[in-house]
């Protein structure tokens, strides 16, 4: 057997339902395709109901233009403009909270590390839903444990994380860097696990204190690794969108470019398809592009033929 | 070096800090009154669970996304391992541009997962396929296979060649030197595979609730739902609803957890 056929079946299946709709989506965004015209009935519909349904116009650039300018450019710059602060807060959040815990958890000082790892982790291997269910209480209005710490801090009114879009905002970066840290942090701990012990203790006893160990050895150990990670976490930012869709997407719709795109579509009563394939296909080009610049810029895939 | 109570005492506070949304649905579902509060009354009662078991729509998602998971892993298994082979095996035109394409895929295909949604939509619909469980499967591994073909490439590229030469002399063919010779030495790394797979499939929202209606619904569309009218669910019920949801998948976790320890370290 030669190998194509051994590789075709896997890429094809690939090719029809992973690729080919990100093409289509692209054709789709050139016309008015909506809830009257789109999508075509299945093959065996009966000839009368396909009649009634023809298939959606050519429009050219009409959506491009209407969300670059026209009547959905407000809502789509402001989805653009709020991914990105999104990027530029969580990522410094989620690393900075996994180094802090991947350093503790590297810590000889600290005892009973193999507990805590364990519990540490806990946030991976959950399902995102029950991570979601379990931060819709944390959050809770009434109940929630951050409320009832401002009450007994003196606000009489604490915010509702979901009603409001600032704060149901603000809430989505704390999830995003607890869903994120035991990333980094495993990151940090395997950087650090195979340097020997020596290289700390000679350190000190040359009295190098604990700022100078740590910004002249134990960074520079961890600081490729952590490059690597944080530009894999912005990927990940830059895609953001499930924990919104299960917050209060109404809310949060207009402040993540996928979500902006997915309630045009499906989100809404709207059902601008057409429209929707146009933000949607803008943010592919937003996420391809940026992961092509990572690559260049850290030579991601460096080593990667060796084998 | 010594221990140092400093240390420890930020870290154990830091670990409780983190761990504390988990902690605080587990106290919840086990609680007597439908909310919990820190230095309330706590009653533990098994009633909300008992409440979830009594559901049908909980039986009815439980075996929907058993079938759809399940046929994912299958699926997933049935393409991922001949192209690995031929991956890791043979030397071919485009083979390491291929390779590195579905490595970058893995990383995006979140986004243009969503991004291509509108166009699956449509093709889903023209060929008759929504709220069908089988072919939902069958789009979960199309867009698991990138990573998988590279998973399993990554292990047969760790085992040496020699069984296969001395089969090759006997004139088997690549099917034979995949099923009998390379086939039984995988097993960790398939069961790897099928457990990531499970928990992908097991785990998906978006698609299952575009395409599944009525009877077909899965199991996170039941979480799904009752999430939607939180106010007319009780809270308690809700976190114990989410935690049998997430058993699965978890006890899945901590069997990879051991394989992973084992020296099947390329997951990550």
């Amino acid at each position: 057997m030669r190998p194509p056929l051994l590789i075709l079946p896997g890429l094809l299946l690939f090719l029809f339902f992973n690729l080919w709709p990100i093409v289509y989506s692209i054709y789709i965004s050139f016309t008015n395709a909506n809830i009257r015209n789109f999508p075509q009935l299945p093959p065996w519909a009966p000839e009368e109901l396909k009649h009634a349904r023809p298939p959606p116009d050519f429009v050219g650039l009409a959506n491009y233009a209407s969300i670059f300018t026209g009547p959905a450019s407000a809502g789509f710059w402001n989805a653009v403009f709020w991914t990105l602060v999104f990027v530029a807060m969580s990522v410094p959040a989620k690393v900075a909270l996994g180094t802090f815990v991947g350093l503790l958890m590297s810590s000889e000082k600290v005892l009973g590390k193999s507990v805590m790892k364990a519990l540490l982790i806990v946030p991976w291997a959950l399902p995102l839903i029950l991570s979601v269910v379990a931060w819709r209480y944390v959050f809770d209005p009434t109940y929630g444990v951050v409320n009832q710490m401002l009450y007994s801090l003196g606000v009489s009114k604490p915010p509702d994380w979901f009603v409001n879009k600032d704060y149901a905002y603000a809430a989505m970066v704390v999830i995003e860097a607890w869903l994120a840290y035991p990333f980094i942090m495993t990151v940090v701990i395997g950087a650090l696990a195979n340097v020997p012990r020596t290289a700390f203790e000679a350190a000190q006893i040359d009295g190098a204190g604990r700022w100078a160990v740590f910004t002249q050895i134990t960074l520079p150990l961890i600081k490729r690794p952590l490059i690597y990670a944080s530009v894999m976490t912005a990927a990940a930012s830059l895609q953001f969108f499930l924990v919104a869709f299960l917050w209060n997407f109404i809310q949060l719709y207009d402040r993540f470019m996928l979500a902006y795109g997915y309630y045009w579509a499906f989100g809404s009563p709207f059902r601008e398809y057409g429209l929707a394939a146009a933000v949607l296909s803008i943010s592919a080009l937003v996420i391809s592009a940026f992961m092509i610049l990572a690559i260049r810029l850290t030579g991601l895939m460096r080593g990667m033929y060796e084998s | 070096m010594r221990a140092s109570l400093l240390q420890t005492s930020v870290a154990v506070l830091t670990t409780f800090l983190l761990f504390y949304p988990v902690l605080q649905i587990v106290l919840l579902s086990l609680n007597k009154l439908p909310y919990f509060r820190i230095g309330g009354d706590f009653m533990p009662t098994p009633e909300s669970f008992q409440w979830v078991l009594q559901q049908p729509e909980f039986w009815r998602g439980l075996v929907n996304s058993l079938i759809a998971a399940g046929a994912t892993v299958v699926i997933v298994i049935a393409l991922a391992l001949p192209g690995a082979y031929a991956f890791s095996r043979y030397r071919f035109k485009g083979r390491d541009s291929l390779l590195s394409f579905y490595v970058v895929f893995t990383q995006v295909s979140g986004g243009l997962g969503i991004a291509g949604l509108i166009a699956l939509f449509a093709i889903v619909s023209a060929l008759g396929l929504r709220n069908n469980l089988l072919a939902l499967a069958l789009i979960y591994a199309a867009g698991a296979i990138p990573y998988h073909t590279w998973l399993l490439k990554t292990y047969i590229d760790t085992i040496p060649r020699s069984a296969e030469e001395a089969a090759l002399i006997d004139g088997a063919g690549a099917a034979t030197l995949l099923l009998r010779v390379v086939l039984p030495l995988m097993a960790p790394a398939l069961a790897v595979s099928a457990i990531l797979s499970f928990i992908g499939a097991w785990g998906e929202l978006i698609l299952a609730n575009l395409f599944l209606s009525g009877e077909n619904r899965t199991l996170i569309l039941w979480i799904y739902s009752l999430m939607s009218n939180v106010y007319s669910v009780q809270w308690n019920r809700f976190a114990a609803a989410a935690l049998l949801y997430a058993i699965p998948p978890v006890v899945l976790y901590i069997i990879l957890q051991r394989f992973l320890r084992k020296g099947l370290a390329f997951v990550y």
